[in-house]
């Protein structure tokens, strides 16, 4: 009975949030939308079922531009997470080992603050009154205020400073498991620090490259807060546009066709990082 | 004499409060094999990692072959290392570990290719070159380590405990195939245990180190036989130490007398110790017998602790009041012999010779 209870509860829970509303959205992504309460034929019958929101997907530019900008924009928010949290982890899993506590928490802390209040506070920062602004030309560095706010730098910055914990966390956790006597056997054997490196610390390191950069690409692609926040009009991402059809334009069957299709995009680099994963478990 | 291959000068070492290394001088011979040997914590360890490179001394030079790399980096030093965890790199084959090393050297991939061949055939996994370690038995892990560590032709091979992890049996038959292999290939290989039996059994010269410092060197029959201290004496096999002074000299013999008095022994003359000097004469449980055979060192005392332990028998003999002895009698068939047990009178004796005076 208690073992059928653990092993279901996790069942219940992904039925009752993630397959139960995930078919809800594919229904309401089948069939035509309607100008009544709710917005859409009914899904339940087979006689409504038809692709032309898929097809809108595919052939509108503003669709195809928005997923193109989203996975573009999360890609180059990743590396530049991935540049940033490497050396950041790996000095983290090198420090003696009395401070690693403290600098796991450093990476934690800004976890309780809210993320919408830290997204507001970049808002703030950046605007061309703000702080940054404010101090460049104060000190004469610059005459105008710098179009910080409102673009693609902005959301990259914004996506970068949320997500860049989810980077950190599972590199550390690679590089603090790494046995030193293999850097060390490397030496011995003639590689020079940065050949140890190339040669050993960074293929055992690879699932948590995989790891950290997941966590960090998968939520940048669907982001909405940090783009509709710090964003401007130039480049509008998948998450801006589905919450625009949703709550703007009321066209629930074109917007449940969008998430589909951005779950359906999201799958590939998760079964990328499980072949990543089952290769690593076999070695 | 040709050049000693690697020589420490007066290397000490220490992280944070802990000295791990104290003036330590030594020298390592060419094709010669040498055990570091002491109890975890001596500073055996610390000792080859400063000749590998993986720490630098505060002070002292190191010299390997002629070279001074004390300041040098590992990758720079032409000895390699044998990992008391193997640190195989777990992403590698067998073949791509063996070639680790020798794609750093840029060697032409025909003649790494002919190496690892070569390596696999010296310690014959021949048949597990595509193999990851984590498919490997522990046994055939510390033999790829050998390979990998072997395979750049160093001029010594460096071993940290390396039969610590496997099993009794194997690490027995592992210990014939290193002596084996160093023979054949003629290298010096120094060896860090804390295992007297694989020390002397494997060595040709022992260094025993005691607390960062060395404490004696020799070869391990005159380390075992002739100990320096009553550290070595009792760290090397068993010894039975008894206290006392220099009561004079007979017969070109050394007569000791037991701090109590009660005790007059006969031991080898050694010319430096003046009379009254404070001595503990040193014997092993094996070079004393129940049957005296006319023995000058022939005492009386009473078996406290007689234990049969397959080979040998071991007594515990009290032979004044608060000494006790301990000696150990070979069990051979066919051989009766004496066998008393606890409680009974017995006479003990052993040559002069095989007493050790000591005077620290």
């Amino acid at each position: 009975m208690m073992r059928r209870l653990f092993i279901g509860a996790p069942l219940v829970w992904l039925l009752a949030f993630f397959a139960a509303p995930f078919v809800i959205v594919a229904g309401i992504s089948l069939v035509p939308a309607l100008d009544a309460v709710p917005p859409f034929a009914s899904p339940l019958n087979p006689a409504n079922w038809t692709l032309d929101s898929y097809r809108l997907l595919i052939h509108d530019d503003l669709y195809v531009a928005a997923f193109a900008n989203a996975l573009r924009i999360a890609f180059t928010a990743t590396a530049i997470a991935l540049l940033i949290g490497y050396p950041m982890a790996y000095a983290m899993a090198r420090a003696p080992e009395r401070w690693r506590g403290l600098l796991v928490m450093l990476v934690i802390v800004p976890f309780w603050t809210s993320f919408l209040i830290r997204v507001y506070a970049w808002m703030l920062l950046l605007r061309p009154s703000g702080l940054i602004n404010s101090a460049l030309m104060g000190l004469g560095i610059v005459a105008e205020p710098l179009p910080l706010d409102a673009g693609e730098f902005a959301v990259h910055l914004g996506l970068v400073y949320s997500y860049l914990p989810f980077m950190v966390l599972p590199l550390y956790a690679t590089l603090e498991r790494l046995d030193p006597a293999l850097l060390e056997a490397a030496h011995d054997l003639g590689a020079r620090p940065w050949n140890a490196f190339l040669r050993v610390t960074l293929p055992l390191s690879l699932p948590g490259i995989a790891a950290g950069s997941l966590l960090v690409f998968i939520p940048s692609v669907g982001e909405f807060i940090i783009p509709d926040l710090l964003g401007g009009a130039d480049s509008p991402m998948i998450g801006k546009i589905l919450w625009t059809e949703f709550f703007n334009n009321r066209d629930w069957p074109a917007a449940s066709a969008l998430a589909v299709g951005l779950l359906a995009l999201l799958l590939a680099p998760i079964l990328a990082f499980q072949a990543i994963e089952k290769r690593a478990a076999s070695s | 004499m040709t050049a000693p291959l690697i020589s420490l000068d007066g290397v000490s070492k220490r992280f944070g409060e802990v000295v791990a290394a104290d003036d330590v001088s030594l020298t390592v011979e060419p094709g010669e094999f040498l055990a570091l040997l002491g109890p975890s914590g001596c500073g055996k360890t610390t000792l080859l990692r400063l000749i590998a490179g993986f720490d630098r001394p505060d002070a002292g030079r190191i010299v390997i072959d002629g070279m001074d790399v004390t300041d040098l980096p590992p990758w720079q030093r032409p000895v390699n290392t044998v990992f008391q965890s193997y640190a195989l790199f777990p992403h590698l084959s067998v073949a791509a570990n063996i070639a680790f090393g020798l794609k750093q050297d840029r060697l032409p991939k025909w003649e790494i290719e002919l190496r690892i061949a070569e390596m696999l055939a010296l310690v014959r996994l021949e048949g597990e070159a595509r193999r990851k370690p984590h498919q490997l038995s522990g046994g055939q892990r510390q033999r790829v380590a050998l390979a990998r560590a072997l395979a750049k032709r160093p001029k010594a091979l460096l071993l940290d405990e390396p039969l610590s992890a496997l099993d009794r049996k194997l690490r027995e038959e592992m210990r014939g195939e290193l002596a084996a292999l160093q023979k054949r290939l003629g290298i010096a290989f120094v060896f860090v245990t804390h295992d007297q039996d694989e020390a002397m059994s494997l060595a040709g010269r022992l260094a025993v180190m005691r607390e960062a410092r060395l404490e004696q060197e020799g070869p391990p029959r005159e380390v075992y036989e002739r100990p320096q201290s009553r550290y070595v004496a009792d760290f090397l096999g068993r010894a039975n130490l008894i206290h006392g002074r220099v009561a004079g000299r007979e017969g070109g013999r050394l007569l000791i007398e037991s701090v109590s008095g009660a005790l007059r022994l006969r031991a080898p003359d050694d010319p430096a110790l003046a009379d009254g000097t404070e001595v503990w004469l040193a014997v092993r449980p094996e070079n004393i017998g129940l049957d005296t055979h006319g023995s000058p060192n022939t005492l009386r005392g009473t078996v406290r602790e007689a234990v049969y332990a397959g080979d040998v028998s071991r007594y515990v003999v009290e032979i004044a009041e608060g000494v006790h002895l301990r000696l150990s009698q070979p069990n051979r068939a066919g051989e009766p012999g004496a066998r008393p047990a606890a409680g009974a009178e017995v006479a003990i004796a052993w040559p002069e010779e095989a007493g050790a005076v000591l005077t620290r």
